[in-house]
């Protein structure tokens, strides 16, 4: 399989995964909210903690996505099940963090 | 401080910065090719804006609310391959469901619009319920409908519709096409949501201000939900139109197009910081968006470059944008 090949497949996932690496360090590494709560990030009690855990929850969307992305090559309906599922724990996970530290 | 009537004039030319050099381009353009300003190439571009114009009224209700959605270009895919399916002829060699008869076009368009909202319900709910920033929501929203797209139709382009359904873009209504009626019908329905309703009323809001809005004792919840599954039930219409231009689909229509219908809100005045913008930002932002890439193509300009004039234009928008934002505060 060529390169080109490779990015027509899982061109979005590999586009996704990027998205989500930038995001997600940057949050772990800065432990900036203003990043992804742009409007009034002072309403975060815990704003460190709430970043660093965001940007983990986002560096898993990320992961997931590519995972996802290898999977379909195999089997798209394996693939498909892993996105819904990363996607709702992520939802859970956040909820849980927003609880904690926002 | 009180601005003189200079500062004024200066700010107007910066904020509309864009819009003027864009109109400039497009009278440019008139002038040196005479077949850029004739009715049938305005006529092309209105039916060029229609769906696009839907797109955009989708993503402003979202953007206005300080939120975006980055699944729109990937639902509008989804829809026009669900409307493909169950609009193909009897006899087309390739039809995707080979005993099934084609539905009737507005019993299709209730299927898409279900199932787009749907999508855009849980999309609400994950950003209203369990506090996932929008931008992720929607991302992780792109990537499931692709998938389920791709599951859906196998990655095979669909085609051979039945005419009632290209009629859609070939039919026309007091000379004008089916498509650009189906856009005003949708303007004047949003223009009716966002200024005469309690909903639009919560929307500027929750774009305001979500944590005053909601000790005011707006649903802020219910309301977010409403806005992302009216967006994608937009985005379905948008691809049903879509798919009806084109006479045919496959899971990459729409690729991108969200972007576009951001930056045409920008443009023409929604703003990413949420709590403002309008229906007629929206048409702006679209028809000055689409008679630019117009003007492009019929200035010889190279069909990627004009993807990077596209981008630059986008960029400035919204720094203009953000910049009066920094000024407001």
């Amino acid at each position: 399989m060529t390169f080109m090949e490779l990015v027509n497949q899982m061109g979005i996932e590999m586009l996704v995964f990027a998205v989500c690496m930038f995001f997600g360090i940057r949050l772990i590494i800065t432990k900036d909210v203003s990043i992804i709560k742009k409007e009034h990030p002072e309403e975060i009690k815990h704003p460190k903690e709430y970043a660093f855990y965001a940007g983990l929850i986002i560096l898993f969307l990320g992961v997931a996505a590519l995972v996802m992305g290898v999977v379909s090559f195999f089997n798209p309906v394996l693939a498909m099940v892993i996105i819904v599922g990363s996607v709702i724990l992520m939802g859970l996970m956040w909820k849980y963090i927003y609880e904690k530290y926002a | 401080m009180v601005k003189t009537k200079q500062q004024k004039a200066i700010d107007f030319l910066i904020n509309n910065g864009v819009i003027i050099v864009m109109f400039i381009l497009v009278i440019y353009t008139g002038i040196t090719n005479d077949r850029f300003l004739t009715a049938n190439n305005l006529f092309n571009i209105l039916m060029n804006m229609s769906s696009r114009l839907v797109i955009a009224l989708g993503i402003a209700g979202c953007v206005i609310t300080a939120g975006c959605d980055l699944s729109a270009g990937r639902m509008i895919g989804f829809a026009a391959c669900i409307a493909g399916t169950l609009l193909q002829k009897i006899d087309y060699s390739g039809k995707f469901f080979p005993d099934m008869q084609p539905l009737n076009i507005f019993v299709a368009l209730i299927i898409v619009l279900a199932i787009t909202g749907a999508f855009g319900a849980i999309t609400g709910f994950f950003i209203a319920f369990l506090h996932v920033p929008p931008f992720i929501a929607t991302l992780a929203m792109m990537e499931i409908v692709y998938g389920l797209a791709l599951i859906y139709t196998g990655a095979t382009p669909l085609g051979g519709y039945t005419t009632q359904y290209t009629n859609i873009a070939t039919g026309r209504f007091l000379g004008i096409s089916y498509l650009i009626w189906i856009a005003i019908l949708v303007a004047a329905l949003t223009w009716f949501i966002f200024n005469m309703t309690r909903h639009g009323k919560y929307m500027y809001a929750i774009g305001g201000n979500p944590q005053a809005a909601e000790v005011a004792g707006v649903p802020v919840r219910l309301t977010m939900v409403l806005i992302y599954m009216k967006a994608a039930m937009m985005y379905g219409l948008a691809g049903f139109m879509l798919g009806a231009k084109a006479g045919g689909a496959s899971v990459n229509l729409g690729l991108g197009y969200e972007m576009e219908a951001i930056a045409a809100c920008t443009i023409g005045g929604v703003s990413v910081t949420g709590g403002r913008g309008k229906v007629s930002s929206a048409i702006i932002g679209v028809a000055v968006f689409e008679l630019l890439k117009a003007a492009l193509q019929y200035l010889g300009v190279d069909a990627n470059a004009q993807y990077i004039f596209i981008g630059l234009v986008i960029f400035v928008a919204i720094s203009l944008d953000i910049r009066k934002y920094v000024a407001k505060k």
